[in-house]
């Protein structure tokens, strides 16, 4: 119960950690294949057609570089992706801002960074005004934190502790878990070198339509660009999880049919060790029906007791988990409990019926011969 | 006794006609009981005396409409038992027979009070405790109604047993070797409890391998090897 609680809970984590990646939000990426997305060659391209294709969509390019920064106050140095943009990403991705702002037009001396960098580089908090030394391919820079970025991602917070600077983690990775930092770069020239571009969809228009209109024109001009809308990929991720809660469901209607057939036995055991009171019973007046009667509700009151229990217990460990190693709330869905006691009421009683009807056969004078 | 109908009159409460009783053990026939002639009317003491093996209790399982005859025809209060279905026979058993049992047969886990307590919740009587109550000051055990058997002597436990028999005020008590496990003292301090009962009016019919316990009957009877003889 508590396995599936976990599951529905980071289900529903999931999505709300999602929304808010923006799903009016069209990403196009230039470049051959998946495996490049982030930091594969530039490409020089005028993105003015990219606009036109998403009909008057807010769009920012973006290059990305790898760079090691370094903190000179505390000595810290990291490895971390440096994603060059203009100033419209602020306003067509949205931002969880804990700190600061986002850069302002013109403020090339100034950075935004990722909650995750931030933590690391001052550690002591407060890091908008704070001076940071970044060497990326263009050379050593002196940056101005201007602001920074909470991550999004709540089911993850817990395990990102576990992480450490350096990990041989993908570059990929690194972008979705946003431990990047933003900085402004030149775009004023209609052909610039891109990696691909950011585009906020108008209002009245469908973001993944966009998308597609935007990959067929890409096909049309012979470019390898790879156009995505966030919230189809929102869409697959959720079905991803749909199909993990699934499975697990699955996997819990077999341990529910072991568990039937253990409590079976167990029934049966448990019956057969009162044959000799069964029989005093009939002894003394009891019909087949009250004996199975009599047997059936007290496995029912024990099933019941043992679902409120379950519940009881499972909720105990959904705490524990959630407070000690995860970063969302375990859900709990009545429905889902609700299934689990009849479920367990069910089996409790079709575990009893069969034992309870076979020791209320028995011939009394047998059992208290043997007894 | 009319042949024909079974009718017996009134003063006939049991009514045993060529009863026979084979068991089959493996690829032997076991005759428990052979031709087996009683009439048992009503307020009588009847002591049932027989070694080990000579059928007694199969006999008292019968009269109890706990087993059935392989022929002839029991016929309690005047109708034939082997026309009951498995609820009549229930019905009987609880409302019509009490049993007193040579293990006292009592639920272990029950206090003295609820083992009494038992034929009347199956009879659906009201008025359940104070009955049970009742029976058991009766039997001398108005000081031990919320003790378990565990927490009781046998004497104590077979007074017990007698008192859920009597509860239900049956027509009669079928007792299998009431005092075989119990010293002599204690078995004759049962004894006057049944005697009681008998004064009383109640019917009872006494199986024992006991001489002395046997004596106690207004009339006593011998099985041997199956067979009844007065």
């Amino acid at each position: 119960m508590t396995i599936m609680a976990v599951l529905s809970g980071i289900k529903v984590q999931m999505y709300e950690d999602l929304k808010q990646v923006g799903l009016d939000v069209v990403n196009v990426q230039l470049v051959p294949n998946l495996e490049n997305l982030f930091i594969g060659p530039l490409v020089t391209e005028d993105t003015q057609w990219m606009q036109e294709q998403s009909k008057g969509g807010l769009l920012a390019p973006f290059r990305a570089d790898m760079a090691v920064g370094a903190n000179l106050e505390n000595q810290q140095t990291l490895e971390f992706l440096i994603l060059e943009t203009t100033h419209e990403w602020g306003n067509i991705v949205p931002l969880n801002i804990s700190e600061g702002r986002f850069i302002y037009k013109g403020e090339t001396e100034f950075c935004v960074l990722d909650e995750w960098i931030a933590d690391r580089f001052f550690p002591e908090g407060n890091a908008v005004g704070k001076e940071l030394f970044i060497n990326a391919s263009e050379g050593i820079r002196n940056l101005t934190v201007a602001g920074v970025l909470k991550d999004p991602f709540e089911v993850r917070k817990k395990f990102d502790e576990l992480d450490f600077a350096g990990s041989a983690r993908s570059t990929l990775n690194r972008m979705l878990e946003f431990k990047s930092i933003y900085i402004l770069g030149d775009f004023s020239e209609p052909h610039e070198p891109i990696h691909g571009a950011v585009i906020k969809v108008p209002k009245d228009i469908d973001a993944l339509s966009t998308a597609k209109s935007i990959q067929k024109e890409a096909k049309r001009r012979d470019l390898p660009a790879i156009a995505w809308a966030r919230s189809q990929w929102v869409d697959n991720v959720m079905r991803g999880a749909d199909l993990t809660t699934q499975v697990a469901g699955m996997l819990w209607i077999v341990v529910l049919l072991v568990t039937s057939v253990m409590i079976l036995t167990i029934s049966l055991v448990a019956i057969r060790e009162r044959y000799y009171e069964l029989a005093v019973r009939r002894t003394e007046g009891a019909r087949r029906l009250q004996i199975v009667s009599q047997l059936l509700l007290e496995n029912m009151i024990l099933s019941l007791t043992g679902g409120f229990l379950a519940i009881g217990l499972a909720h105990g460990a959904g705490y524990l988990l959630e407070t000690r190693y995860l970063s969302w709330s375990p859900a709990f869905l009545p429905h889902e409990m609700a299934l689990a006691i009849g479920l367990g009421a069910g089996l409790g009683a079709l575990a009893t019926i069969l034992p309870a009807y076979r020791a209320a056969s028995l011939d009394p004078v047998k059992i208290l011969r043997i007894a | 006794m009319n042949k024909k109908t079974g009718k017996t009159n009134n003063r006939i409460l049991l009514h045993l006609n060529g009863i026979r009783k084979t068991y089959q053990d493996g690829i032997l026939k076991v005759h428990a009981l052979k031709d087996i002639n009683l009439e048992a009317e009503r307020g009588e003491l009847i002591s049932i005396m027989g070694p080990s093996g000579s059928g007694k209790s199969t006999l008292l399982h019968i009269l109890g409409c706990l087993d059935h005859p392989t022929q002839g025809q029991y016929y309690f209060d005047g109708e034939n038992t082997a026309t009951f279905d498995d609820r009549q026979l229930t019905l009987t058993r609880n409302k019509r027979i009490g049993f007193v049992f040579q293990s006292f047969n009592l639920l272990h886990r029950e206090t003295a009070l609820e083992n009494v307590s038992l034929p009347l919740m199956y009879a659906g009587e009201s008025g359940i405790q104070s009955k049970a109550q009742e029976a058991l000051e009766k039997v001398g055990l108005g000081a031990r109604l919320n003790h378990r058997p565990g927490q009781l002597s046998g004497g104590e436990q077979q007074r017990v047993a007698i008192a859920r028999a009597m509860v239900k005020k049956p027509d009669v008590i079928l007792a299998d070797e009431p005092t075989g496990n119990l010293d002599s003292q204690v078995g004759k301090n049962i004894m006057r409890v049944f005697q009681q009962m008998h004064e009383e009016g109640m019917t009872i019919i006494l199986i024992t391998h006991n001489p002395e316990v046997a004596q106690l009957g207004t009339r006593l009877l011998k099985l041997h090897d199956g067979q009844l003889e007065e």
